[in-house]
């Protein structure tokens, strides 16, 4: 789809043309911010703030230039700002030292998933911003490391050994930590 | 096949290439369980992704987008966080942030009145000019590299400059004779109260978009030290503020600037346990890296010596990391094996492949 009108038009104050770029980029925004941030919330505020970022600063934008890299770096922008906003408040409401922390109690099977399911989503959030897409491109969307490294702009063995180390942190939390978690539930 | 080199595949491979162990894990139910629950795990966040980017939330969020495109810019509330400040900005705060000194001791007493002195309120209007100014969340979207650094550098300058000035004149009323000591204790509160303000900016100031991680990890030291000085400034002159209130018997003046030194305190040794922690976690990580840097040396030297027909240039570049990698690892340098294991990473399965494994 040629969005290049639309996108000239957006530059140029159009917002409904705006809005119909937004529709076909939409998912691809929401997959960097929730790569980016690797947690449902902050991603999901991280939207939010591109799509702010996006009407002030779409008249900045150069349609002779791919219209890709400029919106990944929008997002990008606005998810470090999310954490960073997060990463504020957590400072303010750590709780004092010597505060206990909740008692883990084990309920029922169905928490024992819950917790393994964390587990893995706090595995997955020790990775890099850049392991992450990485991992992503190639094992949950299944490109090959040659076409990741093209999508990301880097080259083939760079991508392998970011993907070596991301599987490999992942895994290996997955063995220690999720794999007794699945056995007791 | 051993449980072991079976489980370091798992933890390698392509979910895919798992039943090349096929024969090994019909044999084993731990490894097994292991490729069970990597395959179950790696499902789940596959699922969690996609239900995200579906999710249908567009049209609440591009109207909730509209209207705050409209509005100024978000201004987030007072606090401490890591947000970073430009590298190249770093000479202008140097320059503009030079220690100025602690605060002179207060004057002699005198006479005191309720009203507040208008020398006082002219100050306010410059502290909150100084206050207005924004660091945070500078619009940096879609500017060039050398856009990106003026903006930066300006703003910084104009903060700097802003503070420079209203601490001249907060310390002219403090040395100013005809001056109530009430008044000048609350002037040296106030100038307290901007220091703070100004680690606050520094650490708050709007995040560079162009550094790389390792060049944003040396320069988030920088600022910090230099948002230390400030915050370390504003402590100093709370206590002579809760000193100098003592002395004039103002007793609800000391305990508001020794709450004050106490709040920021706080903050300052939580963000210290902070860094504490991030260090242990590198410290950790650092050691898993040199326990798989052994491991790959390992196998990426069996590999060279069961392939005596090895290009002599793939063979020469892997005997050089393979001699960086024993220097390295018997220095103990751990913040150097990351990078190596990355490199190792990226050669291996180029040997493993030219000797037909």
């Amino acid at each position: 789809m040629d969005l290049k009108p639309e996108l000239e038009r957006a530059t140029r104050g159009d917002r409904a043309a705006l809005r119909r770029v937004v529709d076909h980029w939409i998912p691809t925004i929401r997959r960097w911010a929730w790569l980016y941030c690797s947690d449902r919330a902050l991603a999901e505020d991280a939207v939010q703030e591109s799509l702010v970022r996006l009407l002030r600063f779409i008249d900045r934008y150069d349609p002779s230039r791919p219209f890709g890299p400029w919106l990944k770096a929008l997002v990008h922008n606005a998810c470090r700002s999310e954490i960073v906003g997060q990463a504020r408040r957590h400072d303010r409401e750590e709780p004092p030292t010597g505060a206990e922390p909740a008692p883990c109690v084990r309920l029922d099977r169905g928490l024992d998933l819950a917790r393994a399911t964390a587990q893995v989503h706090a595995a997955f959030r020790t990775l890099s911003p850049r392991q992450r897409q990485i991992f992503d491109l190639v094992d949950l969307q299944g490109l090959t490391p040659k076409e990741a490294a093209a999508e990301l702009e880097l080259t083939p063995g760079a991508v392998r050994g970011q993907l070596f180390a991301a599987r490999r942190a992942l895994r290996q939390q997955i063995a220690d930590d999720v794999l007794p978690l699945l056995r007791e539930a | 096949m051993t449980c072991e080199t079976v489980r370091d595949h798992l933890l390698e491979l392509d979910t895919d290439r798992f039943v090349e162990l096929d024969d090994h894990l019909r044999r084993c139910p731990g490894c097994a369980e292991l490729a069970a629950a990597i395959r179950a795990t790696e499902h789940d966040l596959r699922q969690h992704l996609e239900d995200f980017v579906t999710t249908q939330t567009l049209d609440a969020q591009w109207a909730t987008a509209l209207e705050q495109a409209g509005a100024p810019p978000r201004r987030w509330p007072l606090g401490l966080h890591s947000a970073l400040l430009a590298l190249a900005t770093a000479a202008v705060i140097t320059v503009a942030l030079l220690p100025h000194g602690p605060p002179p001791p207060a004057p002699p007493p005198s006479a005191t009145s309720a009203t507040i002195p208008a020398a006082l309120l002219e100050i306010r209007e410059a502290t909150e000019a100084f206050e207005a100014i924004e660091t945070h969340d500078l619009p940096v979207d879609g500017l060039s590299r050398a856009g990106e650094d003026q903006l930066l550098r300006e703003t910084l300058s104009q903060k700097a400059t802003a503070l420079v000035a209203v601490e001249a004149s907060l310390l002219a009323f403090i040395e100013d004779p005809d001056q109530e000591p009430r008044w000048q204790i609350q002037a040296l509160h106030e100038l307290g109260d901007v220091y703070r303000a100004m680690g606050d900016a520094l650490i708050d100031f709007t995040t560079p978009t162009y550094l790389a991680p390792n060049q944003l990890e040396v320069y988030t030291s920088q600022i910090e030290l230099k948002a230390r000085a400030q915050w370390d400034k504003a402590i100093e002159t709370y206590a002579l503020a809760t000193d100098r209130a003592r002395d004039q018997e103002q007793p609800e003046a000391a305990t508001a600037a020794q709450a004050a030194a106490d709040e920021l305190q706080q903050l300052l040794d939580r963000r210290d346990r902070t860094a504490e922690r991030e260090r242990q976690a590198a410290t950790a990580q650092a050691s898993r890296d040199g326990v798989a840097l052994q491991r790959l040396s390992k196998e990426l030297r069996a590999s060279l010596a069961s392939c005596p027909g090895l290009e002599a240039s793939r063979r020469g570049e892997a005997e050089a990391l393979l001699e960086e990698a024993q220097l390295i690892l018997s220095a103990g340098e751990a913040s150097m094996y990351g990078g190596l294991l990355e490199l190792m990473v990226a050669l291996e399965p180029s040997i493993s492949g030219a000797c037909g494994g």
